[in-house]
């Protein structure tokens, strides 16, 4: 007999409690999950299986199915130079991004690791760019970059029109990207750093580990654990990254800026599936980006798994 | 640490320039947000120079604060986004501590399977749902209504897990105990279990409304009324690149404006934003 058994039993004799009530003692713990599952059945899984589905089809701009088609959708998806452009940009952004990011925060964790008298002012400092939202940095960055008005350009003496030259767009909003995660990654990487063991630490020291050899041999393989969990969701919000395209590129160009060189694979979809009406495009393009993140976060988790120090 | 008294002299020099080096850092990376400060107190003439001119002339020109505050509505745009973080923030406290008391309370058929699609959902990227999402709520008659603009908000699984963590640490034997004194599943939850529980709560309710505060894409997508758009979705439409006539000083001052209250919670409440996150995440 299960606990909720034994306090009827308290309550009530069982014979006397009557099966309305058995019934909904039954049932009770499914209507406390209702609210929840309305939710992520309405707006996570129907739309993705809906976009998966649909992805097999070909429709027309009102979204009405013409026919069957297989993987013809990906066919032509795939075969859009715009598209695999904006593939490649997406993975290039992934990988300038993520790493530094990473770093960044990581070096600068380290710095704030140990407490002092003014630890409160700068550890907030490090961690502003949590609160900052996109759009925000987005209007600050691109003022800051303007070629006549901006401080980059008047600081370093250049000429370069920062987000609509081509040669320099993406790695504009590169830059852009990484100081909006710097504060996300501090702040996980100081608290796994202030959670390690003290004793191991000074063992090792006594061990006579510095600099660099401690950080290698100790404190890398005790803070793993955040390390491969701020990787993976790092890449995975990179993966599926376009809000600075969308709001500093596409007011200008109408498309993924100059010569498509800021296009991400998310913002190709908004260009197809929200400015545009081509959906049969869109929803390939959508479930070509998601087989790509998983398979970027799996690979990243394989990659890590030995490594990882879980103890 | 209790050794005030014999730290030397040397080594409290050497520790006053390291928080020095540290705070330098600090202010080298807030550096945007305090030229974003600085070029809103600035004239025009202060901005277009091809000089560096960092600091402006005077913090007392208020002129493009007064633009910002005559010629939009920034009051009602920050009004929108408040309705939605808030509402949004409560909703999700309320569908993520019912899910959550259902996993960490009761043994019923089933159980695995509907966690696992808690789990599940949160492998698939939000950002890739959108265009789908968009239709649905159109079809639902929901664009340029404040509920359009929540609807997608009111769940999230992170949140459950994350509760379902914290409720599974709390003891079942104080529940039959409540229960044995005649108390109700439901009234456990309402009177004895999320009163005991604020902390996890508080931490749902601040990182959700800090996320939505600074959305963009979602509302941008199911909003065209002027009225209805929130403050993130109105500071892009104030585009110094389309030549607006508000200028940059004045953009500036709504990014500055609509960047205080996020940071303001942010600030109060970081530590619990983070700790929170963490054991939602790492732990698991």
């Amino acid at each position: 007999m299960n606990h909720t058994g034994q306090i009827t039993r308290v309550a009530a004799p069982k014979s006397q409690v009557p099966l309305s009530h058995r019934i909904f003692r039954k049932v009770e713990p499914y209507l406390y999950l209702i609210p929840a599952f309305l939710f992520i059945l309405a707006f996570t899984y129907y739309p993705f299986i809906k976009t998966m589905g649909l992805s097999f089809f070909r429709l027309n701009k009102y979204r009405e199915i013409r026919e069957f088609v297989a993987f013809a959708n990906y066919a032509k998806v795939l075969g859009d130079e715009k598209f695999i452009q904006a593939i490649g940009n997406t993975l290039i952004f992934v990988v300038a991004t993520v790493p530094i990011s990473m770093a960044l925060g990581f070096a600068l964790a380290l710095l704030a690791r140990r407490r002092t008298k003014s630890s409160g002012a700068y550890e907030a400092m490090y961690a502003l760019s949590m609160a900052v939202s996109a759009s925000v940095i987005a209007m600050i960055f691109q003022l800051a970059f303007n070629p006549s008005m901006g401080i980059v350009n008047k600081l370093l003496g250049l000429d370069i029109s920062w987000l609509t030259d081509p040669k320099t767009a993406l790695l504009t909003l590169i830059i852009i990207q990484i100081w909006s995660n710097i504060g996300y990654n501090f702040i996980f990487l100081l608290a796994a750093l202030r959670g390690m063991s003290s004793e191991v630490l000074e063992s090792a020291k006594i061990d006579g580990a510095t600099g660099f050899s401690l950080l290698g041999k100790v404190i890398i393989p005790m803070v793993s654990p955040t390390l491969l969990f701020l990787l993976v969701k790092d890449i995975a919000y990179a993966m599926t990254t376009s809000s600075f395209t969308i709001i500093l590129t596409y007011p200008v160009f109408h498309s993924g800026g100059p010569n498509g060189t800021t296009e991400t694979i998310m913002s190709y979809v908004y260009g197809k599936g929200i400015i545009g009406t081509n959906y049969n495009a869109a929803f390939a393009a959508t479930m070509v980006g998601f087989v790509l993140s998983a398979a970027m976060m799996t690979l990243s988790l394989v990659l890590e798994k030995k490594k990882v120090n879980y103890a | 640490m209790g050794m005030k008294g014999n730290v030397r002299p040397k080594r409290s020099v050497k520790n006053v320039l390291y928080q020095i080096l540290c705070l330098a850092v600090g202010i080298v990376i807030i550096l945007p947000i305090i030229m974003a400060v600085c070029i809103s107190f600035m004239r025009p003439e202060e901005i277009l120079t091809k000089e560096l001119h960092f600091f402006p002339n005077s913090f007392r020109y208020l002129e493009n604060y007064k633009i910002v505050f005559s010629q939009t509505r920034i009051l009602r745009f920050m009004f929108n986004s408040l309705v939605v973080a808030f509402v949004s923030s409560v909703v999700r406290v309320v569908t993520a501590s019912l899910a959550a008391f259902s996993f960490a309370f009761f043994d019923y058929k089933g159980k695995r399977l509907l966690f696992a699609l808690v789990v599940g959902s949160m492998i698939i990227p939000a950002d890739v749902l959108i265009v789908q999402n968009y239709f649905t709520t159109a079809e639902l008659g929901l664009i340029n209504t404040y509920l359009g603009m929540m609807v997608v908000f009111f769940v999230s699984a992170t949140n459950i897990f994350m509760m379902r963590q914290t409720f599974l640490s709390y003891s079942r034997s104080l529940r039959e105990a409540a229960m044995i004194d005649g108390c109700g599943n439901f009234e456990f939850f309402i009177r004895i279990l999320m009163p005991s529980n604020i902390p996890v709560i508080t931490t749902v309710f601040i990182s959700s409304f800090v996320g939505i505060w600074n959305t963009y894409l979602w509302p941008l997508l199911v909003t065209n009324a002027n009225e209805m758009r929130t403050a993130q979705v109105a500071v892009t439409m104030l585009n110094i690149n389309e030549g607006s006539s508000y200028g940059p000083g004045a953009v500036m001052a709504a990014a500055v404006i609509i960047l205080i209250p996020s940071i303001l919670v942010f600030l109060l409440l970081q530590k619990r934003i983070v700790g929170g996150i963490m054991s939602g995440a790492v732990k698991g």
